[in-house]
């Protein structure tokens, strides 16, 4: 939901290391980020934060996985290698073999960005790849 | 033969008399010296202690108080009932550790508080006060830096970390959390640490 950025954001993890200075962790192992209805696990994740509080984070997996309820109530589902999250735009990165899933639609891409604050999603793929979409057709409602 | 034997019958028990005394003195100097020379019995006990270090400039860097303290020689170990340690150095954040019973070692380079255990780092620049709940602390004054395989609850500002064992270190500004994290993050926290900045 695009409410869940300003919401705590919960962090299990084998272990962690935090720097003061520059108000940097780092936590390796079974990674779970939890923020509001947004779900992610990953093997590694770095976390920054800047002066206005605003959350970054970065991390890889073998694959990060992704979950995040929408507005419309909708469930949206994502995977890749890599993720790269800036919470101050509200855009989540999803980096290799990346592809994102809502309802029966799929979109398949090298780099998919999604954007947090209207949910629009948008793939690229490297030189010579191909992006993938898949849009299931909505049932028509059945005539009165 | 008479004579002789009265003449030497005084020198006789005065030698004997000598050789009393001599070996007297000697077990009661062996027993005296034994006593002293132990270095695992403790040399001094006081009540309400008040330990205090300073660096070569003469400035302050930790005071150790506590209701008991007891000095044992070897290692230069001290003992403690509710030790309360303040470390202090130019620059950097003051700590100060609250515990139940404690002991150092080596003029106090080596710090333990053993059962439950608070230490706090004071506010710092734009840093929160952090505050770690924990248990058989070690603290190493050489590297600044302490240490803890058991459970610890550590908060700062609104942020709130869980983990079984610990590294703090006062000179890099680090925190290690060894096994087992939780940890929440509030995203406005930094308006909330540095005190209400106007909304935009």
């Amino acid at each position: 939901e695009t409410a869940d950025r300003e919401k705590p954001m919960n962090i299990t993890a084998d272990n962690c290391s935090l720097d003061q200075k520059t108000q940097q962790s780092v936590c390796v192992g079974n990674v779970v980020v939890t923020q509001g209805t947004l779900v992610l696990r990953a093997d590694k994740l770095t976390t920054r934060q800047d002066e206005k509080g605003n959350q970054f984070a970065q991390g890889e997996g073998r694959p990060v996985r992704f979950k995040q309820k929408l507005d419309t109530g909708e469930m949206l589902d994502a995977e890749s290698l890599r993720f790269d999250y800036d919470g101050g735009k509200g855009l989540m990165t999803l980096i290799d073999k990346a592809w994102v899933k809502r309802n029966q639609d799929m979109v398949v891409g090298d780099t998919i960005t999604y954007d947090m604050n209207t949910e629009y999603y948008q793939a690229q793929s490297k030189t010579g790849g191909r992006v993938n979409i898949t849009l299931m057709p909505k049932k028509k409602e059945a005539s009165k | 033969m008479r004579s002789l034997t009265i003449l030497t019958l005084p020198l006789m028990l005065l030698l004997m008399v000598g050789a009393l005394i001599w070996s007297l003195s000697r077990v009661a100097m062996d027993a005296a010296v034994e006593e002293k020379t132990d270095p695992n019995l403790p040399d001094l006990f006081a009540t309400h202690g008040v330990l205090m270090r300073y660096d070569e400039m003469g400035s302050k860097r930790s005071e150790l108080i506590a209701s008991e303290v007891t000095h044992i020689p070897t290692q230069d170990t001290m003992l403690f009932t509710q030790p309360k340690l303040i470390q202090t150095e130019p620059g950097k954040p003051t700590i100060t550790v609250v515990g139940v019973r404690g002991k150092s070692i080596l003029k106090a380079s080596q710090v333990w508080f053993y059962d439950e255990t608070t230490l706090r780092r004071a506010p710092f620049g734009e840093q929160a006060e952090l505050i770690v709940h924990g248990r058989d602390i070690r603290i190493d004054q050489g590297t600044q830096q302490a240490h803890s395989d058991a459970p610890v609850v550590a908060d700062m500002g609104p942020h709130h970390a869980e983990a079984v064992g610990f590294v703090a270190d006062n000179v890099a500004q680090t925190l290690v959390l060894k096994s087992q994290v939780k940890m929440t993050y509030v995203p406005t926290a930094r308006i909330a640490l540095v005190g209400s900045a106007p909304r935009q």
